[in-house]
C-alpha cells in the first residue's frame, strides 16, 4: 500500500456524506400515503413500468380515453394486459424481446437521445480544450502488446457486432457495443499502428447521430409523433423483428463508437499530430 | 388540445448541430447560414406556437404516441412559450456577436455546434412534462456551460469552468437522488402526476425532495455559497458567453424553480410546521437568500473588475428574485416577474456596452470607463440606459418590482417583515455603485495618451443587437399595461395547479 | 450463501473507493475506481440487471480507465 494523505478534512467529509446517507435512507421508512418501503415497492403494479412490461400501453389509454381519466391506469392493469409467447406473438407495440431495450428505445425513446447528445457535446467539450496542445507520441508497443492485442481482436469485433446487433433480444445494445468499438479502435491503434483521421471519424459521428435523429423525426410526420414507430414489429424474439428499434441501435453502436474512438484518439495522438 | 410539433423547436437544433459539426467543406463555407437559420426557425416557430396557445389555451405534445402517464410529454403553455421567446431573443443576440467575430476561427463550427445544443437543451428544460428528461437535458445545459466558460482557453477561464464543472455535478447527482426518490415513492415520473400525488407524501419526504431539487440548481442560480464560480468564469469569458450566462442560464434555473416549487409542489400549501420535523422552509429559505444578497452586492461594492461587477450585481439580482419567490404570494410572483424582465433585457446589455467602453484597454478596471463619453459615445449612452433600467428607477420595470416586493412583505405584519431592511440594504449599495460606473464616464482621462492606432469603428453587429434591445426597453418605458395583463395572465397560470393537471390526465372531467 | 457474497461485494466496493479518494499516486486511484465498477457491474449481474452490467463493465471498467490513464500520462503522477 502506497502512502495516503488521510486528513481531519477527509474525515470531516466522510462524516458529511454519511449524514446525508442516514437522512436519504430515513424517510423512506416514515410513515404518509405514498408507497411502503417494505410491502408496496416491489410490486410493480404500482408503477407506469408495469405497462411497459405487459406492452400494452396502447390498450390501456383506449379505456383511459373512454373514461376520460389518466390518472387511474393502476386500477386497469389486471384487465388489459396482454399474453406474450416467445417466438409466437406478432404485431405487438415494439417487437423487441428484451424489455429494457423497448423501454429505453421506445417508451422513453427521447431521454436516451438526450444522452446521446450528453455524450456528443462533452467529447466536443474534450476536443474543443485539447485543441491548442503539443503532444509527445507514446513509445512504440512493445512484442508482448503485439501479441495479445493480435490473440484479442478478433472476440472483440466479433462481441461488439453481436452486442449491437442483438440489443433488441438480448442484454446490451448500443452504448455498450460502441464502447466496445471503441476498445477495438483503441487496441488497434496500439497493436497494428493503425491509424485513422479524426476528420473522417467526425464525419461518421455525426452523420450517424444525425440519422438517428432524423428516422426518429421521420415518426412525426409518419405517424403525428416524435419517435412513432412507422416499421413493421414482426414476432417477438425473431432477430429481424422491431425493425425501428434495431436499425436506431445499430446507428447508436456506430456513433458511440466513433465518438469514444474521438476521445481515444485526441488523447493519444492530439490533434495537432492527425497526419 | 395534441399539438405534436411543438418537439420541432428541441429536434432542429440538435439535427442542425449534427449538420454544422460535419467536416465537409460544404458545410464549412454555409455554416453561418444554418446557425443564424436554425434560431430564426426557432423563434418564428415560437411565435407560432405562442398564437396557437393564445386560442386555446395549454397544449400538449406527445412523443412516441403513448399517452402522458405512460410516455414522455412537452407542456406548451402562455407562461413556458413566453419565457421561451424572450430567451430566444437574447440568444440570438449573443449569436450574432459570435458568428460575427473572427477570433475564434479554428473552432467556430465547433462552438456553434454547442451553442445550438444550448438552444436545444435550454427549450426542452422549458417545456418538458416529465421529470426525468429535466434530467438529461439539464445535463447537456450544465456541460454546455462548462464548455462555452472555458472557451477564451485562459487561466482565468479554465479555473472557472473546473469550479463550475464540480458544483454542477454535485447539483446533478442531488437531483438524480431526488429523482430515484421521487420515483420510489410515487411510482411515476410524470411532472402531472407528481403534482397530483405529491401532497399525499409525509412532510419529512416532501423536505427531503424540497432540498435535494433546490440543491441542484444552486450552482445555476448563482446563490451565496454556490456562487464561487462565477469570479472567475465571468471575468475570464467571451463577451456573448457573459450574455449567455447573464441573460439565459440562471434564468432557465429560476424558470425551473417557479415550475417545480409553484406549479408541481405547490409551495404556498405546503405546511410550514409538522410535529415529527419542525422546520420552517420559508425562514430557512430567506435567510438563506438574503444572506446570499448582501455577500453578493458587497463583493460587487469592492471589486474593481468591470465584468465581475456585473456578474456579481446579477447574481445579487437573482437573489432578490428568489427572494421575492419565497413569500409564495401573488404579488410576490409578480414583483419577481418584473425583475426577471428587467434582468433579460438590460443585464445583456450591460454587459454589451460596457465591453465596447473598455475595448482596446489592458485592464478592464473603473478606470478604464473614464472618458468614456467622448470615446464610444453610442455605447457609454447605451450603458447608462440599461444601468438605469436595471437598477430601478421611477417607472421601469425593476422599479415596479422592488414596490411589489416591499407590498408582499409589508402588507402582512410578522417576522418575515424584518427582511426588508436586506432588500433597502441591497437597493442602495446597488445605486452607489453603478452611479460611480456613470460618473467615471464623464471623467477625463489624464492618462490617456492620444492613440489613434485603435480603430473607432462601430462594429454592426454589436449596433444592431444594442439598438434591438433598447427598443425593447424603450416599449417597456412607453406602455407599462402590456407587462401588467401579462403578469396576470402569468400568475393565474402559475397558481393554478389543477389547470395544469387538467391539460395532461384529463381526471374526467370536460 | 448470496447474502455472504453480497456483503463481501459492498466491503470491497467501500475500500476501494475510499482507497480511490485517499491514495497519493493518482495511477493507483485510478486502477482502484475501476476495480469499484468492476464490482459494481458484477453487483449488477447478481440483481438480475445483465444490460446496466454490460454497460458499466464495457464503459466504467475498460474505457473510462484507459482514458483517465492518457489523462495520467500527459500530465504529472504524483499529488504534490
Amino acid at each position: 500500500m502506497k502512502e495516503t494523505d488521510f486528513n481531519v478534512g477527509k474525515f470531516f467529509a466522510f462524516l458529511f456524506l454519511f449524514i446525508i446517507f442516514i437522512f436519504m435512507l430515513f424517510p423512506l421508512f416514515e410513515q404518509g400515503n405514498g408507497l411502503k418501503i417494505e410491502k408496496e415497492i416491489k410490486d410493480l403494479r404500482n408503477r407506469v413500468s408495469f405497462a411497459y412490461s405487459t406492452k400494452s400501453v396502447t390498450d390501456i389509454t383506449k379505456t383511459l380515453k373512454e373514461s376520460g381519466d389518466y390518472s387511474k391506469y393502476r386500477e386497469i392493469y389486471n384487465q388489459e394486459r396482454n399474453d406474450i409467447r416467445f417466438k409466437e406473438s406478432a404485431n405487438l407495440e415494439n417487437g423487441s424481446a428484451n424489455i429494457v431495450t423497448s423501454i429505453v428505445l421506445d417508451y422513453r425513446g427521447f431521454d436516451t437521445l438526450g444522452e446521446l447528445i450528453v455524450l456528443f457535446i462533452s467529447i466536443i467539450g474534450l476536443t474543443i480544450i485539447l485543441s491548442n496542445l503539443n503532444f509527445v507520441p507514446f513509445n512504440p508497443p512493445t512484442f508482448l502488446q503485439k501479441t495479445g492485442v493480435l490473440f484479442l481482436t478478433p472476440f472483440i469485433m466479433l462481441t461488439s457486432i453481436y452486442i449491437s446487433l442483438h440489443g433488441h433480444l438480448t442484454p446490451g445494445g448500443g452504448f455498450p457495443a460502441g464502447s466496445i468499438i471503441a476498445t477495438l479502435s483503441l487496441f488497434l491503434m496500439i497493436g497494428y499502428k493503425f491509424s485513422y483521421k479524426l476528420k473522417f471519424l467526425n464525419f461518421i459521428e455525426s452523420t450517424s447521430g444525425f440519422l438517428v435523429f432524423f428516422l426518429a423525426l421521420l415518426g412525426l410526420f409518419i405517424t403525428g409523433s416524435f419517435l412513432g414507430n412507422y416499421l413493421p414489429t414482426g414476432i417477438v424474439g425473431k432477430l429481424f423483428s422491431s425493425y425501428l428499434i434495431l436499425i436506431l441501435y445499430s446507428l447508436v453502436s456506430i456513433k458511440v463508437g466513433a465518438e469514444l474512438s474521438v476521445a481515444i484518439k485526441t488523447l493519444y495522438d492530439g490533434e495537432n499530430n492527425d497526419r | 388540445m395534441n399539438y405534436n410539433t411543438t418537439v420541432l423547436l428541441i429536434i432542429i437544433p440538435i439535427l442542425s448541430s449534427f449538420l454544422v459539426y460535419m467536416p465537409v467543406g460544404l458545410i464549412k463555407k454555409s455554416f453561418k447560414i444554418i446557425f443564424l437559420a436554425t434560431i430564426l426557425f426557432n423563434l418564428l416557430f415560437s411565435l407560432k406556437i405562442f398564437s396557437v396557445v393564445l386560442k386555446y389555451g395549454n397544449l400538449i405534445t406527445i412523443i412516441g404516441n403513448y399517452h402522458p402517464p405512460f410516455g414522455i410529454n412537452l407542456v406548451s403553455s402562455f407562461f413556458s412559450i413566453l419565457f421561451l421567446i424572450a430567451l430566444y431573443i437574447v440568444f440570438l443576440i449573443s449569436a450574432i456577436i459570435f458568428i460575427f467575430k473572427n477570433d475564434t476561427k479554428n473552432n467556430q463550427q465547433k462552438i456553434s455546434s454547442v451553442l445550438l445544443l444550448y438552444l436545444a437543451s435550454f427549450s426542452e428544460i422549458i417545456l418538458t412534462g416529465d421529470l426525468f428528461n429535466l434530467f438529461v437535458f439539464f445535463e447537456i445545459f450544465s456541460i454546455s456551460n462548462i464548455i462555452i466558460i472555458s472557451l477564451k482557453n485562459e487561466k482565468f477561464s479554465l479555473k472557472g469552468s473546473i469550479k463550475y464543472l464540480l458544483i454542477s455535478s454535485i447539483g446533478s447527482a442531488l437531483l438524480l437522488f431526488a429523482i430515484g426518490y421521487i420515483y420510489a415513492i410515487l411510482g411515476t415520473l410524470n411532472l402531472a402526476e407528481i403534482a397530483l400525488n405529491f401532497e399525499k407524501i409525509s412532510f419529512f419526504s416532501k423536505c427531503f425532495i424540497i432540498f435535494f431539487l433546490m440543491g441542484s440548481i444552486l450552482s445555476e442560480l448563482e446563490v451565496f455559497p454556490f456562487n464561487l464560480w462565477i469570479s472567475d468564469s465571468y471575468a475570464g469569458a467571451k463577451n456573448f458567453v457573459n450574455i449567455l450566462l447573464s441573460g439565459i442560464s440562471c434564468v432557465v434555473s429560476l424558470y425551473i424553480f417557479i415550475r417545480m416549487f409553484f406549479t408541481i409542489f405547490n409551495y404556498p400549501s405546503i405546511s410550514l410546521y409538522s410535529y415529527n420535523f419542525p422546520l420552517d422552509i420559508k425562514l430557512l429559505l430567506l435567510t438563506f437568500f438574503s444572506l446570499s444578497i448582501i455577500v453578493n452586492q458587497l463583493v460587487a461594492l469592492t471589486s474593481k473588475n468591470i465584468k465581475r461587477i456585473l456578474a456579481f450585481s446579477s447574481a445579487a439580482t437573482i437573489s432578490t428574485i428568489l427572494f421575492a419567490l419565497t413569500s409564495g404570494t401573488k404579488s410576490g410572483f409578480s414583483s419577481a416577474i418584473l425583475l426577471i424582465i428587467s434582468t433579460i433585457i438590460s443585464k445583456p446589455l450591460l454587459f454589451l456596452s460596457s465591453h465596447q467602453i473598455t475595448k482596446g484597454k489592458m485592464e478592464k478596471n473603473l478606470d478604464s470607463f473614464k472618458n468614456g463619453i467622448n470615446r464610444k459615445r453610442y455605447f457609454s449612452i447605451l450603458f447608462i440606459v440599461s444601468a438605469i433600467f436595471f437598477t430601478g428607477f421611477p417607472l421601469t420595470p425593476a422599479f415596479f418590482g422592488k414596490l411589489m416586493l416591499f407590498y408582499t412583505y409589508a402588507s402582512k405584519l410578522n417576522y418575515y417583515t424584518y427582511f426588508i431592511i436586506v432588500i433597502i440594504f441591497s437597493i442602495t449599495v446597488e445605486f452607489f455603485y453603478y452611479f460611480r460606473m456613470i460618473h467615471k464616464l464623464f471623467i477625463k482621462d489624464e492618462t490617456e495618451r492620444e492613440n489613434k492606432n485603435i480603430k473607432n469603428n462601430l462594429s454592426i453587429s454589436y449596433f444592431v443587437s444594442g439598438l434591438t434591445m433598447i427598443s425593447i426597453l424603450i416599449i417597456f418605458f412607453i406602455f407599462p399595461n402590456i407587462y401588467e395583463k401579462v403578469i396576470t395572465k402569468m400568475s393565474e397560470e402559475i397558481f393554478n395547479q389543477k389547470e395544469y393537471i387538467q391539460t395532461i390526465l384529463k381526471l374526467g372531467e370536460k | 450463501m448470496i447474502f455472504y457474497i453480497f456483503l463481501i461485494i459492498f466491503i470491497l466496493s467501500i475500500l476501494s473507493a475510499i482507497i480511490s479518494i485517499t491514495v497519493k499516486d493518482i495511477l493507483f486511484s485510478v486502477l482502484s475506481l475501476g476495480f469499484l465498477s468492476l464490482l459494481a457491474s458484477i453487483l449488477f449481474l447478481l440483481m438480475n440487471a445483465p444490460d446496466v452490467a454490460i454497460t458499466e463493465a464495457a464503459v466504467g471498467a475498460a474505457l473510462t480507465t484507459v482514458i483517465y490513464l492518457f489523462g495520467i500520462r500527459r500530465t504529472e503522477r504524483e499529488d504534490k
